[in-house]
């Protein structure tokens, strides 16, 4: 309940923070495009729309998830107001969990809203939807996914470092998270066993990001099978878990004498 | 104070378009894209897009299809870097089929309507149909550009009843790569597999050229007829004629126009039908 209340709360700051602004900017994206996409280029407008509005989701969370999810316990530290806060009945990991839902509940509305637009543009350009299209849903569920991670990255570095390295921390993790399968390809053509090992480590070790990354099929209007959607969202929602728990030890840990 | 932020905010903005125009001038009033590509390598490309390679790959097909459309609304002859750019879309999204089957088009079609490389055309559709074997319109704009472009009717051949195994090909593939086989590059079949094209296109862009190359083979079959009957008057008059207009006047013939309305030439020396020089058919 204590949880519920901070994530409200979060989310509340969020709204007045006027992170949502990013849904007009977006709003104005796909309106411009699915306007003047038919006249600069050749071929599917409606899988530009998706490629673009899929992407875009997956990009302003992002910068939504690393931006406003460092700012979450450094903020509260900063203002001292969580000395306050702390000095109530409520335990240090819910006041983490509270941050943590706080936001995804923000990026969850943000990417619903935006899901939407998306599937306006396309009912804009062919006046009716496909089987298929149905996958943009499921790439939207993905890509939330893969912010509430984000946020779990950034939320762990601000419970010890200052915003700024936090930043850079997250965009790096999240960088190198993309470049996952390359480690490991580099790691099996290697002769050498400890490369071979370390590769491997750090592809088990860091979160893979390519996991969630189905836009482009999503566009082509592949079929993905289902078996894909659950283990990627099972992987992201495990390894969010399993950062949160490892922010709330820190926490826990941390000193604010 | 808030008339004057106003204004400032309004001399401001003359201000940067004062500049702009000014430099714009002194550079070039539209200033031509660079022809470098700072990222040469999809798979660079492909590499750092973090995941977004498929939004990427749309934004390198368009860059693609506004350097050709530029370069042909200026009328140049070079499309150096159509192929790398086609190439990088291809590589960020390998299922880009589009850009397969128009970038072929582009790199095949002779100057300067297209870059008159239709060996890098069949590369591009060759690297196409690894990666999309089920494609089966691949197959057949390949056994296309071998047909049209570089006369190979053997590998055309190969290439549409390659393409005609797939349950989705077009039935006529496989009659067309006998007929192929057997008459070679016979106007015929090049109508037939314009009429094709023509038919199956999916959007405008494609239908328009495969109406454009219907035209010329319109416009060669009346050259063909004007050419015999021009012929079979010399040798009724037992003088050679020096051009179509006196045809006209001797009233043997209506005033012949070729499919864009224009009339035809007759070179008296050759002793061939010509396109008029006006005339907006296409020439090759």
């Amino acid at each position: 309940m204590k949880v519920l209340h901070i994530a409200r709360n979060t989310f509340r700051e969020c709204v007045r923070d006027k992170v949502l602004y990013n849904l007009v900017i977006f709003a104005v994206l796909i309106i411009v495009s699915s306007l003047i996409l038919g006249a600069i280029t050749i071929g599917d407008v409606k899988q530009i729309i998706i490629n673009l509005g899929l992407s875009t989701i997956s990009l302003f969370g992002t910068l939504i998830a690393i931006f406003i999810g460092i700012q979450l316990v450094h903020k509260e530290i900063d203002k001292k107001t969580v000395y306050s806060l702390l000095s109530k009945p409520v335990a240090r990991h819910e006041f983490i969990l509270g941050k943590y839902l706080g936001l995804s509940m923000t990026l969850a509305v943000n990417v619903c809203v935006m899901v939407l637009g998306v599937f306006a543009a396309i009912l804009y350009l062919r006046h009716s939807f496909q089987v298929s299209d149905v996958q943009i849903l499921l790439a939207g569920v993905l890509i939330l996914i893969e912010l509430m991670l984000v946020i779990a990255i950034a939320l762990l570095f601000s419970t010890f470092s200052t915003p700024a390295l936090s930043a850079l921390f997250a965009f790096c993790l999240y960088a190198i998270g993309h470049f996952n399968t390359d480690i490991r390809e580099y790691g099996l053509s290697s002769d050498s066993w400890v490369t071979k090992v370390v590769a491997s480590a750090m592809y088990y070790l860091l979160p893979n990001f390519g996991n969630f990354n189905i836009i482009s099929r999503t566009a082509h209007g592949q079929f993905i099978s289902t078996q894909i959607y659950l283990f990627a969202a099972v992987y992201g929602l495990i390894y969010s878990l399993g950062l949160l728990l490892f922010a709330m030890w820190i926490f826990q840990k941390r000193d604010f004498k | 104070m808030n008339s004057v932020l106003l204004m400032l905010l309004l001399f401001a903005g003359a201000g940067v378009y004062w500049s702009q125009n000014a430099i714009d001038v002194r550079v070039g009033q539209f200033r031509s894209t660079e022809e470098v590509l700072y990222l040469p390598s999809g798979k660079v490309i492909k590499t750092l897009s973090l995941g977004h390679n498929g939004l990427l790959a749309d934004v390198y097909w368009m860059r693609a299809v506004q350097y050709y459309g530029g370069k042909r609304l200026k009328n140049e002859k070079r499309f150096d870097l159509l192929d790398p750019l086609i190439g990088i879309a291809t590589t960020l999204d390998p299922q880009l089929i589009h850009a397969y089957r128009f970038g072929a088009i582009f790199l095949s079609e002779r100057s300067p309507v297209g870059a008159e490389q239709p060996e890098k055309a069949v590369a591009l559709l060759k690297r196409g149909i690894e990666q999309n074997p089920d494609e089966w319109q691949l197959y057949r704009d390949l056994g296309f550009v071998y047909y049209w472009y570089l006369q190979d009717y053997k590998k055309g051949a190969e290439a549409f009843l390659e393409g005609s195994k797939n349950p989705k090909a077009a039935a006529w593939m496989k009659t067309f790569a006998a007929e192929l086989m057997a008459k070679g590059g016979s106007r015929g079949s090049a109508r037939f597999l314009w009429q094709q094209f023509h038919d199956s296109a999916d959007n405008e862009q494609m239908k328009r050229n495969a109406r454009e190359n219907l035209l010329r083979l319109d416009a060669l079959d009346q050259m063909d007829i004007l050419r015999d009957f021009i012929s079979k008057i010399e040798a009724r008059l037992g003088r050679p004629v020096e051009s179509i207009e006196e045809l006209v006047k001797l009233g043997l013939i209506k005033q012949p126009l070729d499919p864009k309305g224009f009339t035809y030439v007759y070179n008296p020396q050759t002793r061939t039908v010509e396109l008029s020089p006006d005339s907006t058919v296409r020439r090759f």
